[in-house]
C-alpha cells in the first residue's frame, strides 16, 4: 500500500491538484477590511466561505482526477503491469490502486485546506480580537474541508472507473468533469428539489439533511463506497485478462 | 541427495493443459513436466502457443481445462502466480515518463526483496548505466530489452520465464546475457526459455520443446 500511496504523493499530478486546490480556495475568499480589529475565528470563517465559493465547487472535479486516477491506463497500456501482477498479485494490486486513486482526491483537498487554514492563521490572527475560537468554529471550517474530500475521493474512483472502461486518460479526466457539471445543469434547470444531484450544496450542506447533516454524510460515504467498489471490479476484470 | 532429488521433483508439472481462445484452440492436451534447476529452451513458429504456454504457466491466462502446478503450487487455486517468478512476456513493459532505475525501484519495493543497491548492481550487470537520467521512453530496443532482464533476475528468482529475451540485442548484448543466464543456470535455477535462435537454445538449455499447432514434441 504504501509504495502506492508514496508514488502517488509524490507525482506532479498530486502536486498539481494541490496547487490547484490553493488557489481554489485563495481566489474564493473574500478578504476582509483589515482597518479594523477582525472578530475572533475569522480566519476559520474565510476558509469556510471559501469553501463555498463558486471557485472552489468548480475546481473541484478537475482537481480530483489529477493526481492518479489515469495510474492504471498508464501501467496497462505500457505494459508495467505483467511486471508488476506477479509481484504482488490481482487482489492487492487492485485493493491498493483503488484506496490510492480515492485518497488522491482526498488528501489534495485536506491537505491544501490544511496549508490554506496555516496561512491565514499566520496573517489574521494577529489581527483578531484576543481570545481563542469555539469548536463551532473549528467544526464550521473543518466539515465543509472533509466534504470537498469526500467528494474529491467519489469523482477520482469515478476517473478511474472512465478511464479503465475507455481505455483513454481524456475519458478519466473528462468524463467526471462533464458529470459534475451535467449534474449541476440538471437540477438548476429541471430538478430543483433534487437537492443530491447539486454539487454546491454537497459542500456546504446548507439544506435539510437531518440532524447534523446525517442524511449527507450518509449519502456521500455511500457514493464513495459505490464508486471505489465498481472502481475495483473494473480493475479486476481488466487485471484478470492479463 | 534424497532432499535434492525430491527438490527436483517439485518442479513445474503440466498436465492436459488445453486453451481455447473462442473457437480456435491454441494448446492442445500439453503434458509437460520440467524439473527444478535445469533449463529448458521451446522453439517454434510464430502463433505456434510458445508465448500462451508461457502465460499460462505465469498466471497471467487461465486454462480452458488441465492443471498447472509450479513448485507444489497449482496456478490459478493456490497461488495466482507462481511465488518468485522472473518474466520476460512478448516486449517488456515499462512506464515510460520514468528512468529506467526508478521502474525498478517501484517494482523493488512491492517485494521489498531487495535494497537499492541492489538495483544499481542488476542495472550494471546487464550493461545499463545506473545513474542515467534518460527516460525509458528515449531508450533503443536493446536497452529496454537490457531493463527488461534486469526487472526479470533482479529478485534472484527461482523460476524465469523468458520469451525471446535476446530480442533487439546486438551481438555484445546477446553475449553478455547469455552469460548472466548461464550463471543462474549454474545457480541452480529453473528457466523456460523461448527463443528462435538455435545458438541460444543449444548452448543454455538441458532439454528443448517444439511446438507446433499448439502441441508440444521433445526435440532433445
Amino acid at each position: 500500500m504504501w509504495y502506492e500511496l508514496r508514488r502517488m504523493l509524490s507525482g506532479k499530478g498530486f502536486l498539481a491538484s494541490f496547487l490547484l486546490c490553493v488557489v481554489g480556495i485563495v481566489m474564493g475568499t473574500s478578504w476582509p477590511d483589515t482597518k479594523n480589529v477582525l472578530d475572533t475565528g475569522q480566519f476559520l470563517s474565510l476558509e469556510q466561505a471559501a469553501l463555498g465559493s463558486k471557485v472552489v465547487c468548480y475546481l473541484l472535479p478537475v482537481t480530483a482526477v489529477l493526481p492518479w486516477s489515469d495510474s492504471f491506463l498508464s501501467e496497462w497500456k505500457s505494459g508495467f503491469l505483467k511486471a508488476a501482477l506477479p509481484r504482488i498479485g490481482r487482489r492487492n494490486y487492485v485493493e491498493n490502486k483503488i484506496l490510492a486513486v480515492a485518497l488522491g482526491g482526498f488528501l489534495s483537498w485536506l491537505g491544501a485546506g490544511a496549508a490554506v487554514m496555516f496561512c491565514y492563521f499566520l496573517v489574521f490572527f494577529p489581527l483578531e480580537k484576543r481570545g481563542l475560537p469555539g469548536a463551532d468554529d473549528v467544526l464550521g471550517v473543518l466539515l465543509p474541508l472533509l466534504r470537498c474530500g469526500l467528494i474529491a475521493s467519489i469523482f477520482a474512483s469515478f476517473g478511474g472507473i472512465c478511464g479503465a472502461l475507455g481505455g483513454s486518460a481524456y475519458l478519466a479526466f473528462g468524463i467526471p468533469f462533464v458529470g459534475y457539471y451535467f449534474c449541476m445543469i440538471l437540477q438548476e434547470r429541471y430538478f430543483p428539489d433534487a437537492l443530491w444531484l447539486y454539487p454546491p450544496q454537497w459542500i456546504s450542506g446548507t439544506a435539510n439533511w437531518g440532524r447534523n447533516q446525517e442524511g449527507l454524510w450518509m449519502f456521500l460515504f455511500l457514493a464513495l463506497a459505490v464508486s471505489m467498489g465498481f472502481h475495483a471490479a473494473v480493475l479486476y476484470g481488466k487485471v484478470e485478462a492479463q | 541427495m534424497q532432499e535434492e532429488m525430491s527438490d527436483r521433483k517439485q518442479g513445474i508439472e503440466i498436465s492436459r493443459v488445453t486453451k481455447y481462445f473462442g473457437p480456435d484452440q491454441v494448446l492442445k492436451e500439453i503434458n509437460l513436466f520440467l524439473e527444478r534447476g535445469r533449463v529448458y529452451g521451446i522453439v517454434g513458429n510464430n502463433g505456434s502457443g510458445k508465448t500462451v504456454l508461457m502465460k499460462c504457466i505465469c498466471g497471467f491466462l487461465t486454462t480452458t481445462t488441465g492443471t498447472i502446478r509450479v513448485f507444489g503450487k497449482q496456478i490459478g487455486k493456490d497461488v495466482d502466480f507462481p511465488e518468485s517468478l522472473g518474466v520476460i512476456i512478448e516486449t517488456p513493459g515499462f512506464l515510460t515518463n520514468l528512468t529506467g532505475r526508478k521502474n525498478l525501484e517501484i517494482l523493488a519495493d512491492m517485494q521489498k526483496k531487495i535494497n537499492r543497491a541492489d538495483i544499481r548492481l542488476v542495472l550494471e550487470k546487464v550493461g545499463l548505466d545506473p545513474d542515467m537520467k534518460k527516460p525509458v521512453a528515449k531508450y533503443s530496443l536493446g536497452m529496454r530489452q537490457r531493463l527488461g532482464i534486469a526487472q526479470a533476475i533482479m529478485e534472484d528468482p527461482e523460476l524465469l520465464i523468458l520469451d525471446e529475451p535476446f530480442n533487439g540485442l546486438d551481438k555484445n548484448g546477446v553475449a553478455e546475457i547469455r552469460k548472466i543466464l548461464l550463471e543462474l543456470k549454474a545457480a541452480g535455477r529453473t528457466i523456460l526459455l523461448a527463443s528462435h535462435n538455435e545458438e541460444d537454445i543449444r548452448i543454455l538449455c538441458d532439454e528443448v520443446y517444439e511446438m507446433d499447432g499448439g502441441v508440444l514434441k521433445k526435440l532433445s
